[in-house]
């Protein structure tokens, strides 16, 4: 419809955690205290290497 | 002459006559009309038009300022009332030094903007004793963000204001044609207030992001107010990483700390990387290569590293990620950063395409890096 109201986004953060070594990477929702490059903790997928934030980003709610 | 008395009725309403008396004062009353107050009529549209955004301005400016003192009352808890000095703060103003003659007139304005700066900063440190950077610089961005609201309220009421007094509708013109672009900066500065809130990186972001990337693992060393760098090795060149230090929400001051690195070591090129405008009908997310320094702002700090730039003779690339100014300064978008891995490959192609073993880059992440450590 041309003249429609436009919706509002909503945009639903999220964080997204990988592994140095085996790159292994998890996408869960964002919560406070979250930065990108934060360290989290060791991989438990490979016992090597250590996970940090690798991205921060928002996407729209469909 | 017309014959008003000599009206038949049933001929009254026949469109087929021209020589109708009422017909001819239906077309013609609406012409003088027109002619001697269209542009009352036209003044009314447009203000009421105006007048709706003036409104929707004014409720961005009051949500936002509320929502900064909620923050601060949620957060620092002060045992006192904060409003009546972020009123204050709202109402500060910047005297641009005079230009007649411009000689040497960016260091002038480097000097106020700074005055500025350090003030806004100590006056955030004074409403709780303990407050560390990273809030401190959350609480300035939202002040920012409601002082520019605050302002373009202030820009477009008088304006507005102004034309309805002296009833002048050319002086209303200017206003209706920028209020579209005004509406969209102030839509998304009230829609930046969440991202800054919580601390997550917006889409200016992305160029402290690709070179805090580069740079972990490295030893990090702080070489101007709030702006880091590294050192880092790759395929024989000398790679010196700078960007601001994240996670707070601060640009640093790239100009200062590119002059204070290349008076030690002379890099062979200088890449810059930043989020650039996208141009209508381009694609969120794409990036492009360029020349030049690629940082926005006031220019102060552009100035500072094209000058430089140019005494050492060091050329200067640009790889940008494209994005609209709402996308610049909300939550960074999925788009946006899904590009970092395109960008970064786009660096190491300049850098192994300008540059042989044994030579010198340095690479500047240019934008605000709140949620973006290195």
């Amino acid at each position: 419809m041309i003249f429609s109201r436009k919706k509002k986004e909503i945009i639903d953060p999220y964080t997204v955690e990988q592994c140095a070594s085996c790159n292994v990477a998890k996408t869960r929702k964002f919560v406070e205290g979250d930065y990108v490059f934060k360290i989290i903790g060791k991989c438990s997928s490979c016992n090597n290497g250590q996970i940090s934030i690798s991205k921060i980003f928002g996407e729209v709610v469909k | 002459m017309l014959d008003f008395l000599g009206i038949n009725a049933t001929n009254l309403l026949n469109t087929n006559d021209n020589s109708n008396p009422l017909m001819w004062l239906v077309w013609i009353v609406p012409i003088f009309v027109f002619m001697l107050y269209g542009q009352k009529i036209q003044l009314q549209v447009t203000s009421s038009e105006i007048n709706k955004s003036l409104e929707k301005l004014k409720m961005y400016r009051d949500d936002t300022r509320k929502e900064l003192i909620d923050y601060i009352k949620n957060t620092l808890k002060p045992n006192w009332d904060v409003s009546p000095r972020l009123d204050r703060y709202l109402e500060y103003f910047t005297i641009m030094p005079v230009d007649m003659d411009p000689n040497g007139i960016v260091p002038k304005i480097r000097h106020i903007m700074r005055t500025r700066e350090d003030f806004t900063r100590e006056q955030v440190k004074t409403l709780a004793t303990e407050l560390n950077s990273l809030e401190a610089s959350k609480i300035a961005n939202i002040l920012e963000v409601v002082t520019t609201i605050h302002l373009l309220y202030k820009s477009v009421r008088h304006l507005f204001l102004t034309a309805k007094k002296q009833n002048n509708f050319p002086l209303i013109l200017p206003l209706q044609m920028m209020i579209p672009f005004i509406m969209e900066e102030a839509e998304a500065l009230r829609d930046a207030v969440p991202a800054f809130k919580q601390g997550q990186p917006i889409g200016d972001g992305i160029g402290p992001m690709i070179v805090g990337k580069m740079m972990t693992d490295t030893k990090k060393m702080e070489v101007a107010y709030e702006t880091v760098w590294s050192e880092k090795d790759y395929e024989g060149r000398k790679l010196l990483l700078m960007k601001a230090e994240g996670p707070s929400g601060t640009v640093g001051r790239p100009g200062e700390a590119t002059e204070k690195i290349i008076s030690t070591i002379k890099p062979d090129i200088i890449i810059m990387v930043d989020a650039a405008l996208k141009l209508e009908g381009e694609t969120t997310g794409s990036v492009s290569q360029g020349f030049g320094a690629a940082i926005g702002g006031i220019g102060t700090e552009k100035f500072q590293i094209e000058e430089v730039a140019t005494k050492h003779d060091i050329p200067i690339y640009a790889v940008v990620i494209k994005q609209s100014i709402k996308e610049a300064i909300t939550l960074m978008k999925k788009e946006i950063a899904d590009a970092s891995e395109k960008a970064a490959s786009q660096i190491y192609d300049v850098i192994k395409e300008n540059t042989k073993a044994g030579q010198t880059v340095l690479i500047i992440g240019v934008g605000n890096t709140i949620g973006v450590s290195q």
